[in-house]
């Protein structure tokens, strides 16, 4: 997760202060993690691009509000998985996770894996099918769960960061979770073995 | 011996108990509880398969690039302000700018605006409603086919299916009644044999043995359900893309 630290601070004042160029420093330090956690969530190159744009356009307008209560990195993401879930709830409902888009991007790195790993052309599939089934498996999940999910396991954010970017309690936070890695387990289980 | 739940091996693959103890010192007794969290951490490990795509080097220079393009017009914004006259003086000035904007508006207007293809209400409510027939449908496919290529070992639990089944039953009585009022009686006859083979899924047994789910099976094959389906959903597909060939000709 993105976080922030003493220069961030001081940054995040300068750009407070109408400075552009320190917002630019903000932009280039966070826009890797925001793209990643944004892709997770949409599973879709062009609309994390989208989200990230959107992401940074409206801390900039809601800079002034910032009171840094919160660390400059849960604000962000906070803002990141709501641009997520607007584009995701908005798109058609049969086109959110798209397994032929999510098919294309493996294929390079099965690839990759088979010249560098000296793995059997075998394995590289099982590997390739193992992500197209975890990309459906993510689309079972509710927009909830999954960025959830996302942010626990993909993000390393605990339960209360979670709550506090999600706006949820604790308690419910932890069932989202649970609830959404029931479902992948119930999706997977065919192509990993023994289900729960 | 009472057993970890589930809940409590997704606290401990994370890290998130207070104490490991616990857990450890159970597994230590429990081989059963010990498989189950091997299969939990099977599945979550698999989870990290799903990568994220590479981005260029410049990729922050870029984002910045964009990020600014739309920064413009506060920033043209904030330059128009910035002219801090008296409050009467700006309210004064203002008021003169609009009432010349409202004149030249008035000369200047095109008297018919040219046509941009809207979407009657009708047209909208069609739209979603079609979207949301073929997501019910896709999600019916999707569990059926789970059911169908479960494999049957012994006593097989298909809890975890019906639990998505009974889910995806009540949407189909929806959109079953919505279908027959509407006038697509053959949307609601599909949907009726789909909440039948529904029903009967729900109704089974959550425990199978290998010759009750063989018989499940056949029962679900023999009423075709799943190239019902199929068919139904692809002559939804050719709709909506009908539809959006329409839109397009339209607004070209």
């Amino acid at each position: 997760m993105v976080q922030m630290d003493e220069s961030d601070a001081i940054t995040i004042s300068l750009a407070r202060d109408g400075d552009d160029e320190a917002f630019r420093t903000l932009v280039e330090r966070h826009s890797r993690d925001v793209f990643r956690l944004a892709y997770r969530i949409t599973v879709d190159q062009q609309d994390a691009e989208d989200v990230v744009q959107e992401t940074f356009l409206r801390a900039y307008r809601g800079l002034k509000r910032f009171q840094g209560h919160s660390g400059f990195g849960t604000w962000l993401y906070r803002i990141a998985v709501n641009c997520s879930l607007d584009r995701v709830r908005r798109r058609r409902p049969d086109s959110a996770y798209d397994e032929k888009h999510v098919e294309l991007d493996s294929a390079p790195d099965s690839a990759t894996q088979v010249s560098c790993t000296g793995e059997s052309p075998e394995a590289a599939l099982l590997a390739s099918e193992v992500r197209r089934q975890v990309a459906s498996a993510l689309r079972e999940l509710s927009p909830l769960e999954r960025t959830a999910f996302i942010l626990r396991h993909f993000e390393g954010l605990s339960i209360e960061q979670i709550g506090a970017i999600l706006g949820t309690e604790c308690n419910a936070t932890k069932h989202s979770i649970f609830r959404g890695i029931r479902k992948m387990r119930r999706v997977l289980a065919p192509v990993l073995g023994r289900t729960p | 011996m009472t057993h970890l739940s589930e809940e409590q091996l997704i606290l401990y693959y994370y890290g998130e108990l207070a104490s490991d103890e616990l857990i450890e010192s159970h597994f230590a007794d429990c081989p059963s509880c010990r498989e189950d969290y091997r299969q939990l951490q099977r599945t979550l490990d698999s989870v990290d398969y799903l990568t994220v795509p590479e981005l260029p080097a410049d990729y922050e220079a870029r984002v910045w690039r964009s990020v600014q393009a739309g920064l413009d017009k506060p920033a043209r914004r904030r330059w128009l302000f910035s002219w801090n006259p008296p409050s009467y003086v700006a309210a004064g000035v203002t008021m003169v700018l609009l009432i010349v904007a409202g004149f030249l508006l008035g000369r200047f207007w095109p008297v018919s605006a040219p046509e941009v293809p809207q979407l009657s209400r009708n047209e909208v409510r069609e739209r979603v409603l079609v979207a949301a027939v073929i997501d019910h449908l896709d999600r019916s496919q999707r569990a059926l086919l789970e059911l169908l290529n479960s494999q049957a070992n012994g006593q097989t639990d298909i809890s975890s299916e019906q639990a998505m089944v009974r889910g995806i039953l009540e949407d189909n009585r929806v959109i079953r009644r919505n279908a027959a009022a509407g006038g697509q009686a053959a949307l609601a006859d599909v949907l009726d044999d789909l909440e039948r083979s529904l029903l009967d899924i729900v109704h089974s047994s959550s425990n199978l043995s290998s010759a009750e789910l063989a018989e499940l099976r056949s029962r679900l094959e023999s009423q075709s359900i799943l190239f019902k389906l199929r068919v139904i959903s692809s002559q939804l597909k050719r709709r909506q893309d009908d539809a959006a060939r329409e839109l397009a000709r339209r607004s070209s």
